[in-house]
């Protein structure tokens, strides 16, 4: 039983993060089943989805790492923002409080990721129009001012959650083009298929090491 | 079938044996129940049948879950003295230097500078430098010699596997044989001969940590296994079976009682932290701490040594509610990587074959195994039936309770803060006002003490063609009280006046054009509050400055709030010079107008505070009528 060749060419790792109830989970599921999950547990630590998009012409396998938003996972999760080529950010359009802990959550992610990650803000939930408690204009500014991409959108509906996670995508993939992000540094979070030359090839590394051997 | 469920359930140590008779070895269902070496040995006999077909570990899990569980029928008929085995959870002779380390040597860190450098392998550095500062230097260079052959061949081997010419069964053999290699290396090479066994074992832990933290990237799930989709099986099956609680399972956990929802919640925390961690002895580690931590839960619940049957359940409840990722990833990782040794003895072996037992489980889990009717467990699956499970509930609980007691203890210190501003507030109040009695009592004191006497300097006289309002209304001041210390002599009185009517004549003349230098000196008095700077002050004037001098003196005792107190006494102060400053401009007509003159002696001393304002501001008002009007009905007017 040999696995099936390389149906894609780059894998892009991206992390979830938010506040505890915000919609990560169904936010993956929505994205990578298609389906609402409308009784969903809360994670405990992390879980991952994974799906192949078009970016570009290209095949790219997205691995996504949805984390707990309690509290008491922080030091588990924190460990799954090493190595993120994408952070998808979540706070909840209709709890106020969700939106609040945006500031905490982007000084985790800038610290613990490297620079060339990009950051995604969705508002979740914006099927919810009665409820809301976050008015578009704020968030957007919020997200400006931060250098952030923005979006609403809902997990139950699927309304703009294709595009949240496509455009994070393509995000990337300009930066591998502009020379931005450097496919070799170990903590990118980006990889190219196996067989790819572009991959570091473990033999081309030929290690001299110091000591005598 | 209810039989089976029990057995499944309730498993003695012999039933995680090997399958292959007379071994002593743990079984794991991922190697269809063999331990790690029969598993080899088994597997090399069918590729030598049929060496096209890499086996992979745990392919059909079903029929492995299967022969390892009939296993246990089997030895349960054979082996009679399991009765020993009822103890088999008092382990006595577990090792115990597995010290929680991840990591490497520098040297390696440069030459193989694509993996991480994380602090992982700066700490396993730190565990080279325990090791080897007590062996000779020989040992340490020929131990990095062996690691950086096995490495350098390990990844010529991956690209291999990448391009699919190897298996990562072959590469799992490669590195178990590498370990096996190596052990007889340190038995068999004279630069290890004075080495205690236990460095021996040391040694061979540090050089399997070493070589997985820098081959994670590459072995652990790897793109040419299909691992991933594996591990997305299970955490889906996990996310289906969401559903099962412990009365499901037969097992008895208080949720409602926190410290056993501590346990529990321990126990998942730690399945859950195996995923980011490097190495195969660390990730058992995890799986060892995990598996304690639902031993204590049983002992707390039991009320006494738990007993080993009741161990399984509770480890696919805990398993089941973690949902850990990359499950099967890891139990691979472990099983093909970690030195087989660990894996068949000991607590390490023991804990991790329950594990693989309790995802065999959940895998193979059906309606009979929870003993509920198929069409339930269906509906359950399904989802159209929802179970609010009171675990889930107690962590909601939980964690909505612990933001409780977080605004609680905010809300508790801002009304601390609130109350201690409040206080500060009135303090400060209270201070002010005690500054202003204070000060006013020093005044009153030092006027007593060092009353002004007339002496005339002469040089005031003389350089008074660049005097200043100030200078003027200050000499006359001290004129004045003259005025009023010596009134009952007439003759020096009459002397006095003349002299203010001198003196106050250029006055009317040019009040608007203060000289700015004593001015200045002044406003600096009343702006800079505890600082004063006397430099300023020309010594033309030695009376003026007596006077700031002593002031100036008692304010420097007193702290900031003097400026506050000044300004009080600084509208005070001008509502009276509104009238002083009149004084000037009539006195010089009406000399019976000098007792008028004592309210500005009383207030001599602070004269220096005063006129940056009046010069300005009150200027315009000399000549209003108010001012006039507020003068004339004075008695002396
Ligand atoms: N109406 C509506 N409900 C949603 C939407 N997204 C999520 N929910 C609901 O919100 C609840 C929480 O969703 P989850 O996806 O479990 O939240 P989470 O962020 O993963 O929470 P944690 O795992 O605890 O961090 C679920 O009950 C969902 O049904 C949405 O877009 N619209
Ligand atoms: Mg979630
Ligand atoms: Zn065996």
């Amino acid at each position: 039983m040999s696995a099936p060749p390389y149906s894609y060419s780059y894998i892009f790792k991206y992390i979830i993060i938010g506040d505890m109830g915000v919609g990560k989970s169904c936010l993956l599921h929505q994205f990578t089943e298609k389906k609402f999950m409308s009784d969903c547990p809360h994670t405990i630590g992390v879980e991952f989805g994974t799906r192949i998009i078009d970016v570009c012409g290209q095949k790219i396998k997205l691995q996504i790492w949805d984390t707990a938003g309690q509290e008491r996972f922080r030091a588990v999760t924190r460990s799954y923002y090493r190595g993120a080529a994408g952070a998808l950010m979540v706070y909840d359009t209709t709890r106020r409080t969700t939106y609040n802990h945006l500031s905490s959550w982007l000084t985790d992610t800038r610290n613990l990721t490297n620079p060339s990650t990009v950051i995604f803000l969705i508002g979740n939930k914006s099927d919810l129009k009665d409820q809301r408690d976050v008015a578009y204009e704020e968030a957007k500014q919020f997200a400006d001012e931060n250098g952030l991409m923005f979006v609403e959108a809902s997990a139950k509906t699927g309304d703009n959650v294709e595009e949240a996670f496509v455009e994070t995508a393509k995000k990337i993939f300009q930066c591998i083009q502009d020379g931005r992000l450097d496919l070799n540094a170990t903590e990118s979070g980006v990889q190219h298929k196996p067989s790819q030359p572009g991959r570091q090839t473990l033999t081309d590394q030929s290690p001299k090491p110091s000591c005598s051997c | 079938m209810n039989v089976l469920k029990k057995a499944s359930l309730r498993i003695e140590e012999a039933d995680l044996k090997c399958n292959k008779l007379g071994c002593t070895y743990y079984g794991t269902p991922q190697c269809e129940g063999f331990c790690s070496k029969c598993y080899r040995e088994h597997l090399q006999v069918k590729q030598l049948v049929n060496p096209t077909i890499h086996t992979a570990p745990a392919q059909s899990s079903q029929s492995s879950y299967k022969s390892l569980f009939s296993n246990f029928e089997r030895k349960k008929q054979q082996q009679q003295q399991s009765q020993k085995n009822i103890k088999l959870l008092k382990f006595g002779s577990f090792r115990k230097n597995i010290e929680k380390t991840d990591d490497l040597h520098l040297d390696l860190m440069q030459a193989f500078s694509f993996s991480d450098s994380s602090n992982e392998l700066l700490r396993l550095r730190e565990t080279a430098q325990l090791i080897f500062c007590e062996t000779d230097q020989n040992v340490e260079t020929d131990t990095n010699k062996c690691v950086h052959k096995y490495l350098r061949k390990m990844y010529a081997d991956v690209d291999a596997a990448n391009k699919f010419k190897l298996s990562i069964d072959d590469l799992s053999m490669k590195t178990q044989n590498f370990y096996q290699a190596f052990s007889k290396h340190m038995d068999t090479n004279k630069i290890y001969a004075d080495l205690r066994p236990e460095q021996k074992e040391r040694i061979l832990e540090y050089v399997e940590k070493l070589c997985m933290t820098l081959l994670h990237q590459v072995l652990f799930c790897p793109l040419f296994t299909n691992d991933e989709e594996m591990d997305l099986a299970i955490q889906k099956r996990i996310r289906q079976l969401n559903w099962v609680n412990a009365s499901h399972l037969d097992c008895h956990i208080d949720e409602m009682n926190p410290s056993a929802r501590d346990l529990a919640f321990i126990a998942m925390l730690e399945l859950t932290n195996m995923d980011s961690i490097k190495t195969p002895p660390d990730k058992l580690s995890c799986i060892v701490k995990c598996c304690k931590s639902i031993f204590k839960l049983l002992q707390q619940t039991g009320g006494g040594p738990a007993s080993a049957d009741e161990f399984l359940p509770l480890l696919i409840f805990v398993v089941l509610k973690a949902n850990p990722a990359r499950l099967k990833s890891n139990i691979h990782y472990i099983t093909r990587f970690c030195n087989a040794y660990r894996l068949m003895t000991g607590e390490d072996g023991y804990y991790f074959t329950n594990l693989c037992c309790a995802v065999s489980f959940i895998e193979n889990l059906t309606a009979e195994s929870l003993n509920m009717p198929a069409d339930e467990f269906e509906n359950y699956m399904n989802g159209d039936v929802v179970s609010t499970s009171t675990w889930e509930s107690a962590l909601v609980i939980c964690e909505n309770m612990q933001l409780m007691c977080e605004h609680l203890s905010m809300l508790a210190n801002f009304n601390e803060r609130h109350d201690k501003l409040f206080n500060e507030a009135e303090e400060l109040k209270l201070q002010m006002l005690h500054f202003k009695e204070e000060v006013k009592q020093q005044v009153h004191d030092i006027i007593e003490k060092y009353p002004l006497e007339p002496k005339r300097n002469p040089r005031m006289c003389g350089e008074n063609s660049i005097s200043d309002v100030v200078h003027v209304t200050q000499t006359e001041s001290s004129e004045s009280s003259f005025l009023f210390n010596f009134s009952d002599k007439p003759s020096s009185s009459k002397n006095k006046t003349e002299d203010l009517i001198s003196f106050s004549s250029p006055n009317k003349v040019c009040p608007p054009t203060p000289i700015p230098k004593h001015l200045q000196s002044n406003s600096s008095l009343c702006s800079l509050g505890g600082e004063f700077d006397l430099s300023d002050h020309s010594t033309d004037n030695s009376q003026t400055d007596d006077l700031i001098s002593f002031t100036s003196n008692d304010f420097s005792i007193e702290h900031n709030d003097e400026t506050v107190a000044r300004r009080l006494e600084n509208d005070e102060a001008e509502t009276k010079k509104c009238e002083n400053e009149t004084a000037p401009t009539e006195p010089a007509v009406k000399v019976n107008s000098v007792p008028e003159y004592r309210g500005f002696s009383s207030q001599g001393s602070n004269i220096p505070s005063i006129p940056c304002d009046t010069g300005s501001t009150l200027l315009a008002n000399v000549q209003s009528p108010h001012i006039k009007n507020s003068y004339f009905p004075l008695p002396y007017g």
